[in-house]
């Protein structure tokens, strides 16, 4: 059931998972849990639909190096940032979980259901081309949670949604949340539940557990690093170039995984290794997709300094063989505590003070796409199956601040480890010396490799999902 | 008079070398002081491959592309 405010006689006294976020993380463990005949709660800050004024809300200071604003990047409705994401969906690789408690067999049996969820195959092939270089598959899913589990969450008895409702902050006694402090139209509400789960993004999640623990001293240690190791995916168009369908077909045989849309290279784990560098993903588009004007620009562009391979390069452009154009990067941050998020002075309509993120773009990241970039356009010329040009702002060193672009994927804040000291949720998500608060999301990822996270997110709620199970039995 | 013309013949070879030698340093200077200058168009960087800057873009071909 979906109803768009909050109202006491609606609430359940003691309803056993209260959810805090609507968007992936909040409704793919509210789905599973109801498969589990557990009933949940979920709030919702935003409306049913996009509304400037709720959207406003989300609006937040960047200090450091430039980002894509905060209320661009995310979206504070029914849904979350579901309803404008791209829908590329790939696991984590097993090198991502070096610095985890936990490592990618713990996830790995969830991968089945998260693709059932997203309504993509549960197809992510990896093949080893050389001893530096990958290809990797990715899946596209078309699944916004808002819109597509509309009707079906209307019609659940087991999961009631309330909208244009605002978390403040938690109350406890000792270790034990007791209720969580709701804001709706100036009301303030309070509901009771046995287990509290934050799903509420990469920024939000860090923002209300700092204000929960400025509220609520008893609750949170000071020690934990909350809003610290902050990390996004910067995204750059490392170059542009040309990689032959039919040559990679023809000299790795079964190697090359030959599917549809955009073709996708990263690195070995051993090149990552050696070089000591962060991942990062190369992605090139068909030329069918654009109607071949990008590649015939380029073309043209390789016509004037080498004919020959220009005129080679036409005849594949007729047989319909290449892939041709920007090469676009998603790259992996470097873990710094110093990147955090904050509280603002300012307020908003609810009295919480707005976020503020520190923000410093690392150079090793950069630097590590640079690497990537020439081993993959070596690769090219020494297999002959492509022919890559390197941006020159990644080329020359000079220029290498601040070229990535990005601010999506927010990552980080509430991390996953051991050690109250440097993470703030354990293994099974609880957040350090608390007994029955959880944080959800991709603010619990201690490293963000290459791949986007949704699908990852997705896998965390449903283990989630099993854990709550498990304890409330 | 045989001599004489070989001496001549000598110190014409010897002055055409030195200033062969005068300008090849002249080169090799001007690339030692200003290598992003001489280097802008053209990279070589193995006997197979060849580098080539056009618009803010360094390309990674082969030799035979050209």
């Amino acid at each position: 059931m979906i109803f768009k405010e909050i109202k006491p006689e609606l609430l359940n006294n003691d309803t056993p998972v209260l959810i805090i976020g609507s968007g992936p993380a909040g409704i793919s463990i509210a789905l599973d849990l109801e498969k589990k005949n557990i009933s949940s709660t979920i709030i919702e800050a935003g409306k049913e639909f996009y509304s400037e004024e709720s959207q406003s809300q989300y609006e937040g200071k960047i200090i450091g190096d430039s980002l894509e604003g905060l209320s661009q990047s995310r979206l504070r409705q029914f849904g979350g940032t579901s309803a404008i994401w791209g829908g590329w969906c790939r696991p984590f690789e097993s090198y991502d979980f070096f610095k985890w408690p936990i490592s990618k067999k713990n996830i790995d049996p969830y991968l089945e259901k998260a693709c059932s969820i997203l309504e993509i195959p549960n197809k992510f092939r990896t093949s080893n081309l050389n001893q530096e270089i990958n290809q990797a598959e990715y899946q596209y899913s078309l699944i916004q949670f808002g819109y597509h589990y509309k009707e079906f969450l209307k019609k659940s008895d087991k999961i009631k949604i309330f909208l244009n409702s605002q978390l403040s902050h938690f109350e406890s006694e000792n270790k034990q949340i007791t209720h969580a402090v709701i804001k709706n139209n100036n009301k303030t509400i309070k509901i009771k539940s046995k287990n509290f789960v934050l799903a509420t993004g990469g920024i939000e999640n860090s923002r209300l557990l700092i204000w929960s623990r400025i509220k609520n001293r008893n609750l949170l240690d000071d020690n934990l690093p909350i809003g610290k190791y902050w990390m996004h995916h910067p995204f750059v168009y490392g170059g542009k170039g040309i990689v032959y369908k039919s040559k990679l077909n023809n000299k790795f045989k079964k190697k090359f995984l030959n599917y549809e849309g955009p073709i996708h290279f990263t690195q070995s784990e051993n090149f990552l290794k050696e070089k000591k560098i962060l991942s990062c993903s190369m992605h090139i588009i068909p030329t069918e997709d654009k109607k071949y004007e990008n590649a015939k620009q380029i073309i043209r562009e390789i016509a004037c300094f080498a004919p020959k391979l220009g005129n080679k390069l036409r005849m594949f452009l007729q047989k319909k063989e290449l892939y041709c154009g920007n090469i676009k990067m998603h790259l992996e941050e470097n873990y710094d505590s110093n990147n955090s998020v904050t509280l603002d002075k300012k307020k908003d309509k609810n009295g919480i003070p707005m976020p503020m993120l520190n923000y410093q773009q690392s150079k090793t990241t950069i630097l590590s796409c640079k690497k990537a970039l020439i081993s993959f356009a070596n690769f090219c010329v020494d297999k002959n199956v492509g022919r890559i040009a390197i941006s020159d702002n990644i080329i020359n060193e000079n220029k290498i601040k601040n070229i990535a672009q990005g601010g999506y994927h927010h990552s980080g804040g509430t991390i996953m480890g051991d050690n109250k000291n440097n993470s703030v949720v354990d293994n099974n998500l609880k957040v350090h010396n608390t007994n029955n608060l959880y944080v959800l999301g991709s603010s619990t990822f201690t490293t963000v490799g290459y791949v986007n996270p949704t699908l990852s997110i997705i896998q965390f709620s449903l283990r989630l999902s099993n854990y709550l199970k498990e304890k409330l039995v | 008079m045989k001599k004489k013309n070989l001496k001549k013949s000598r110190d014409s070879k010897f002055n055409n070398f030195k200033k062969y030698r005068r300008n090849f340093l002249k080169i090799l200077s001007l690339f030692l002081l200003f290598p992003n200058k001489a280097f802008s168009r053209l990279y070589i960087q193995s006997r197979d491959k060849i580098l080539i800057k056009k618009s803010n873009f360094v390309w990674f071909l082969d030799k035979k592309d050209k």
